[in-house]
């Protein structure tokens, strides 16, 4: 069972870490006049809409009505709009979601879909109109092309702060610490049981595929014991278990985690 | 919604001349009392209108082969009450002015129409004045213009088409298609994607467009008749300019869903039409 806990809480994470009141809609979600009455509309799979509120009780107030939490993926702000650079470089998906394709067609057979958020190395570039940015897969090898106005260059920062988790199963709550100090807590989600103790940190692939239907999975963190943590692209459900990964969090966080957490770190997993 | 398309023509040899004063129609064959109709005959009897697509068999998934219209003309099963039809008959053997030849089922027959207006105007030349055959849920080469003889047989002729290998049936496979924008075509702000979906005899019961190859999304369509096609509009927004590879597919009442593999021979396509459109910034 999930706990209620508000993802936009990362809106308020301490330092402040860049974000728009924008929301992609994760499939096709439906669009309620208020909260549990009719269906008035219906977002496109990857449309992006402005949030104006939320409620504590599970949705998303819209310019035209309400839709759950759990069908809209909260966006990250880009700092810098998309430009056309020279490999190799990591890169994220700004776009909604950005496809992935066997030669540089827009009608080229799809390779994969890597969602808002996610994290590639990019090894290849054909310039154009499109211009198409080859990514790699988690082994190096070229996954395949996709245009390039979708993607942002992404540095590899590491601020190596002292910061020390505490990821609660039961409850699927991730809590930073600070100087013993709770710093922020976020919901999660928890894709395998994980052993309680006492773990040492360190940051794994900016981008990775995890199996042949998730590519990109942004901002890995070894947290002991062979598991990880990262973002998702793919659900706004945390708070709730969910199958894949370890431990799942949103790419907004899962790239603060990544930039800000010293390999010294630790997590105590309860 | 869109309007109604002129409607596209093929055909396999130069038009006939002909004189509607000297033309004459006959239904024959296989029964007790043939009918021999002059022009004026025909436009004395009974009429009926009907709303029907006619799809080419051999249209790209574009679908620029298919067209819609408001047929007049006088029913077939008005005929058929006629003529005391021997038990004998199995089929539909169509012979016009052209030369050309072709066959249907005589089931599809009572469905059919000896059309001689389309569109509250009497057929152009081009379209088979002065009179044609439109039969519902059949693709278009089994629908002779130019029609002067109907025989009702126990085997069919073996018409142009079937002789090089396409389907002796004729019936139309589910099929969609983006009329707006164009492929390649260039947007500016929201995208507005209309188009067309039929399925011959079997109602459209669903249109789905999917962007970029993502999930496939339901969109509002309007069918008034079976026999018409379905025609359907949505607005998009793109996120970032950028080329989008748009598909459409339907899903027609028996539960078919279009695929990306049927070629149009011989029997039809089910191809899923696509486009890429470029939204500008």
């Amino acid at each position: 069972m999930g706990v209620q806990v508000d993802p936009m809480q990362l809106f308020h994470i301490v330092p402040p870490i860049p974000v728009t009141h924008m929301g992609r809609a994760l499939a096709a979600t439906p669009v309620l006049r208020s909260p549990n009455t009719a269906v008035i509309a219906h977002l496109w799979p990857d449309s992006v809409v402005p949030i104006q509120a939320s409620t504590t009780d599970g949705w998303y107030k819209l310019a035209e009505g309400y839709v759950l939490k759990s069908a809209l993926q909260p966006m990250a702000l880009a700092e810098t709009p998309p430009q056309v650079e020279q490999p190799t470089f990591w890169a994220e998906v700004t776009a909604p979601a950005a496809a992935v394709r066997q030669f540089c067609a827009v009608d080229a057979p799809l390779v994969t879909r890597i969602g808002h958020g996610g994290v590639a190395q990019v090894i290849d570039l054909l310039p154009g109109e499109p211009s198409w940015y080859g990514v790699a897969d988690e082994n190096g090898a070229l996954l395949g092309w996709t245009q390039t106005v979708h993607w942002r260059r992404v540095e590899d920062i590491h601020d190596a702060a002292p910061y020390h988790l505490e990821i609660d199963q039961q409850r699927q709550i991730l809590t930073i610490y600070q100087n013993q100090i709770a710093g922020l807590r976020a919901p999660i989600s928890i894709g395998k049981p994980l052993t309680p103790g006492i773990y040492p940190l360190q940051r794994g692939s900016m981008g990775s595929g995890i199996s042949e239907n998730f590519h990109g999975v942004p901002w890995q963190i070894h947290i002991g014991g062979g598991y990880n943590l990262n973002g998702v692209y793919w659900h706004n459900q945390f708070g709730s278990a969910m199958p894949g990964s370890a431990v799942q969090v949103t790419p907004i966080l899962a790239r603060w985690l990544y930039q800000s957490i010293g390999d010294n770190g630790f997590v105590t997993i309860v | 919604m869109l309007p109604t398309n002129p409607l596209f023509r093929q055909q396999i040899r130069q038009m006939p001349p002909i004189n509607a004063d000297y033309w004459s129609f006959r239904l024959s064959g296989l029964v007790d009392l043939p009918i021999f109709l002059s022009y004026n005959d025909l436009l004395s009897m009974p009429a009926v209108e009907m709303p029907c697509t006619i799809a080419c068999m051999g249209s790209p998934s574009d679908g620029s082969l298919i067209g819609s219209a408001i047929w007049r003309g006088v029913a077939f099963q008005t005929l058929l009450d006629e003529i005391k039809i021997q038990p004998s008959v199995r089929h539909v053997n169509f012979f016009a002015a052209d030369g050309y030849a072709t066959s249907i089922s005589f089931n599809h027959l009572p469905r059919a129409l000896l059309v001689y207006e389309m569109n509250g105007k009497p057929l152009l030349h081009e379209h088979g004045f002065p009179a044609r055959v439109v039969v519902p849920g059949l693709y278009g080469y089994k629908m002779p213009k130019w029609i002067q003889r109907v025989e009702l047989a126990a085997a069919p002729v073996t018409g142009f088409w079937e002789q090089r290998g396409w389907s002796t049936s004729g019936e139309v496979q589910t099929t969609s298609a983006i009329r707006s924008p164009r492929h390649l075509e260039t947007i500016r702000g929201t995208i507005q994607f209309s188009g067309i979906a039929f399925a011959g005899n079997r109602a459209i019961t669903s249109v789905e467009l999917s962007i970029d190859d993502g999930p496939w999304m339901p969109v509002p369509f309007q069918q008034e008749s079976v026999r018409d096609w379905a025609q359907w509009s949505i607005n998009w927004t793109p996120y970032s300019a950028a080329d989008y590879r748009v598909q459409v597919r339907a899903t027609d009442s028996a539960g078919f869903t279009q695929t990306g593999d049927a070629p149009n021979f011989p029997n039809g396509s089910t191809l899923i039409h696509s486009i890429i459109v470029r939204a500008a910034g």
